[in-house]
């Protein structure tokens, strides 16, 4: 086995078994994988290159002795490990290599101790793990010379061959001169090499570090790229360089950058590491610093500074914590229960509003299931039912619920709740926020209100009632008004029809006998003339009632004039011949056919002719018809002209009044009730119409009738209803 | 004028008097009952020229009376002649609806009645 294969397999064995130690050690530090892997090969490779050392007396080597020394050079390994993880993990550069450089010591000189137990060959075993001791010596020795300062590789190699070559010639020193051929050229070279290598571990693990890489001992400023702002620090604490940006940023004179004090940097509390600086702008700027220490024999010891602005960051986590103390007051100032709910139902935290109304702390709440803090009562959810809820809400964008829910004081309120699922918590797993309104006023108040309308519903529906009934009673007493009317004018007929009867055939019974010239016909008759006025009087009476109750309806038909006058003129006929009068009756020319109630128009006409007959003796009664022709209100126009006595204006006024009648001495005689014009201007009216008197004493009168020719819509509206 | 057999139905005693003594002196023969349901039930059961018929009946007013008399096809053509005390508008028709021949309004006029009688007396 020559020593390169064996160097060769050491490496490839040490690389594997560090390159899992390093995957260990990345996890929790910043140290590059490459370095640990050199640190690897470096460790691995201590033992064999002891081994290979000591090989020529080998075979004078004890089993046992080969035995110990490959524990030594095991624990060696185990030593070097544990000091790299020590350096890494506490960050520790001065004391992690003191004990580092200790520990290797230490074994070193137990390696030396088992060999000199062998007591073989033990010079040159000495020798050979002398040197191997060398090396952690020289870490002892690196550190106390440089203090841990960043040397160069240059450095490294030449202080590692420095002190192999002395850690050598103590050898040689110990030696007789025939150990000698032991350390040929070129094992002495391989132990300074890896001497050096061991050197350059030992330094102060660098931690990676993001952003600019600092730079070497040998480096200048202006070697950094543009942008970066950095400076050099003298002893004195003055700016000797900077860097265009650090000069623009400072605001640095380019020109004379020396002498400057080190900018006003203050550290920010919140942030660790962190600075803040005041332009002279006046806006504050955060920054973080990195510090090198650098040395040249040109300037001597100096301190590069390299600047990181971390203003964006700092802002972000600024307004992030403004945000979370607006945000965090806003839940708590909200008038709104509000909880956040993990997705097993637990509170993860919950606002002021929800604790008053608990009457608890946040710490008795935030952890609790959110079922425990409201007991399922009637109108409360249960667990199963929060949980519902829950799963809804993720299902759902918003799921709304009404609760009632009990306080820490046993008072329970009417809640509104809203869950709705809020960005995933941590690992993932959905949260859930649930909103309470109170609206158990709200509530009440709307139910109040409900039970308001609905009485105002009843008062309505009862005073509709109130008022169909008053209809009713309305209707009725107008139905029993015309009943009344009906059963009058029947019961009065009734004994008119005894009285009528009797005295008839009481009048006959004397006419039989040829007693007709008997005073006592005579008073007959007078019964008989009186009682035929009181019946028609009855029927003036009944006539007007119904006018006055809006009973009397109209009947319209269309009527042949020339027929409708002949009727007229033989009815009146009798009563006109009666004193002497002559009646003539002129329709116009082009009037053939009206529509008009008959029976009405009759009876005013009647009426009219009647009292022309009446107080007229010996005269001329006309009867003139004519229509207006109009289209849109046609009426028929009657002139009933006589030429009797004739009235004053005042009566001619009067008459029209109701049981007005012109004094007169023949009024008993002519038998009129005095109700005959009222009736007969009410049936005019009634019809569209109206009626005029004109006259004067001994100048006859006219009366003038007009009634509408035609059915009006309401009319006809009311004889088909 | 032949003499005829008169039924009349008046609940009124004076009625039914001055309607005897004026068929009497006429000669004419006259049954009398007091409200509809005898009336009908004697038009129905024997032979009469003409039916004087009140409507304001105890029992059975004149109308109904009216309509089952004329029910009976036998009678269709037995003349009905309401003689009533109701003599507002609308009354006439309404009795002649009921199927009553002719109407004749209270107080009695004798000359009306006379000349009804004739009018619808089977010749």
């Amino acid at each position: 086995m020559t020593l390169f294969s064996l160097f060769a397999f050491s490496c490839v064995a040490s690389a594997l078994l560090f390159a899992a130690v390093s995957a260990l050690l990345a996890r929790a530090e910043t140290a590059g994988r490459g370095d640990l892997v050199c640190a690897g090969v470096a460790f691995g490779a201590a033992p064999l290159i002891a081994l290979e050392l000591a090989s020529p007396a080998v075979p004078s080597v004890a089993p046992h002795a080969m035995l110990l020394i490959a524990a030594a050079a095991a624990l060696f390994v185990f030593s070097g490990l544990c000091s790299v993880f020590i350096v890494r993990r506490y960050r520790l550069t001065a004391m992690s290599l003191a004990a580092a450089s200790l520990v290797a010591a230490l074994l070193g000189v137990a390696g030396v101790a088992a060999a000199l137990s062998a007591k073989a060959d033990g010079v040159r075993n000495l020798v050979a793990f002398a040197a191997a001791a060398a090396a952690p010596i020289s870490f002892l020795i690196h550190w106390l010379v440089f203090d841990g300062r960043p040397l160069g590789p240059f450095r490294h190699v030449f202080a590692g061959a420095l002190l192999a070559a002395a850690a050598t010639a103590a050898a040689f020193a110990a030696v007789p001169e025939g150990g000698v051929e032991v350390l040929a050229p070129e094992k002495f070279a391989w132990l300074s090499a890896w001497a050096a290598v061991m050197l350059s571990l030992a330094r102060a693990p660098e931690k990676k570090e993001a952003g600019v890489a600092l730079p070497a001992a040998t480096f200048s400023l202006e070697d950094l790229p543009d942008g970066v702002i950095a400076f050099e620090l003298d002893a004195n604490n003055e700016v000797c360089a900077a860097t265009q940006a650090a000069k623009s940023f400072f605001r640095l004179e380019p020109s004379v950058p020396q002498g400057r004090k080190a900018p006003l940097l203050k550290p920010v509390g919140a942030e660790e590491g962190a600075y803040c600086f005041t332009d002279r702008a006046g806006s504050t700027h955060y920054v973080r610093l990195r510090e090198r220490r650098i040395e040249s024999a040109k300037h001597g010891v100096r301190r590069l500074v390299v600047v990181e602005l971390i203003d964006e960051a700092v802002a972000q986590r600024e307004s992030g914590r403004r945000l979370n103390a607006r945000l965090s007051s806003v839940i708590d100032a909200n008038d709104d229960l509000l909880l956040f709910i993990s997705e097993s139902g637990i509170v993860t935290d919950i606002n002021r509003c929800a604790l008053h109304f608990l009457k608890a702390s946040r710490k008795e709440c935030v952890g609790a299931y959110v079922w425990t803090l409201f007991p399922e009562t009637a109108k409360a959810p249960s667990a199963h039912g929060w949980r519902d809820y829950l799963a809804e809400a993720e299902k759902q964008e918003t799921v709304r619920v009404e609760a009632a829910l009990a306080g820490g004081e046993g008072q329970t309120r009417l809640f509104k709740l809203a869950f709705f699922r809020v960005a995933a918590g941590e690992g993932g797993a959905p949260e859930f926020v649930c909103f309470g309104r109170d609206v158990t006023e709200i509530t009440q108040t709307r139910k109040s209100f409900q039970e308001a309308q609905s009485r105002l519903e009843q008062t309505i529906a009862s005073r509709t009632r109130e008022l169909q009934d008053a209809k009713k009673a309305a209707d009725d007493a107008n139905l029993s008004k015309s009943r009344f009317l009906a059963n009058m004018s029947h019961e009065l007929r009734t004994p008119l029809n005894a009285i009528l009867g009797y005295t008839d055939l009481m009048r006959q019974d004397l006419a039989d006998e040829g007693r007709k010239e008997t005073q006592e016909y005579k008073d007959l008759d007078r019964v008989v003339v009186n009682a035929r006025n009181l019946l028609n009087l009855i029927n003036d009476i009944l006539d007007l009632s119904k006018v006055e109750a809006n009973k009397m309806t109209l009947s319209y038909s269309d009527v042949a004039l020339e027929q409708f006058l002949d009727d007229i003129k033989s009815a009146i006929d009798p009563l006109v011949a009666k004193r002497g009068n002559v009646l003539a009756v002129r329709a116009a020319d082009d009037l053939h056919s009206v529509t008009i109630d008959r029976q009405k128009v009759s009876q005013c006409l009647l009426n009219l002719l009647s009292n022309a007959s009446k107080f007229t003796e010996a005269g001329k009664i006309s009867l003139n018809i004519w229509t207006n022709g109009a289209d849109e209100a046609p009426m028929i126009y009657f002139e009933v002209i006589d030429t009797g006595k004739g009235m004053t204006p005042k009566q001619c006024e009067a008459i029209f009044d109701e049981f007005v009648q012109v004094e007169d001495a023949d009024k008993l005689n002519a038998g009129g009730t005095g109700l005959g014009l009222p009736i007969t201007r009410r049936f005019c009216q009634l019809m569209g119409g109206d009626i005029v008197a004109e006259s004067a004493p001994g100048a006859g009168s006219r009366f003038t009738m007009w009634v509408r020719d035609g059915e009006p819509q309401e009319s006809k509206r009311e004889s088909a209803a | 004028m032949q003499p005829l057999k008169v039924l009349v139905a008046d609940d009124n005693p004076d009625g039914r008097a001055i309607l005897e003594r004026f068929l009497a002196r006429k000669n004419h023969q006259a049954v009398f009952v007091a409200d509809g349901a005898a009336c009908v039930e004697r038009a129905l059961s024997e032979d009469f020229d003409l039916v004087l018929l009140d409507m304001n009946m105890p029992v059975l007013d004149g109308w109904r009376a009216a309509e089952r008399i004329r029910a009976a096809k036998t009678y269709a053509e037995l003349p009905i002649i309401a003689f009533t005390a109701y003599a507002m508008q609308g009354d006439r028709e309404k009795c002649l609806d009921a199927g009553c021949s002719d109407y004749l309004a209270k107080p009695i006029d004798f000359a009306e009645l006379d000349a009804l009688l004739r009018k619808h007396v089977r010749p």
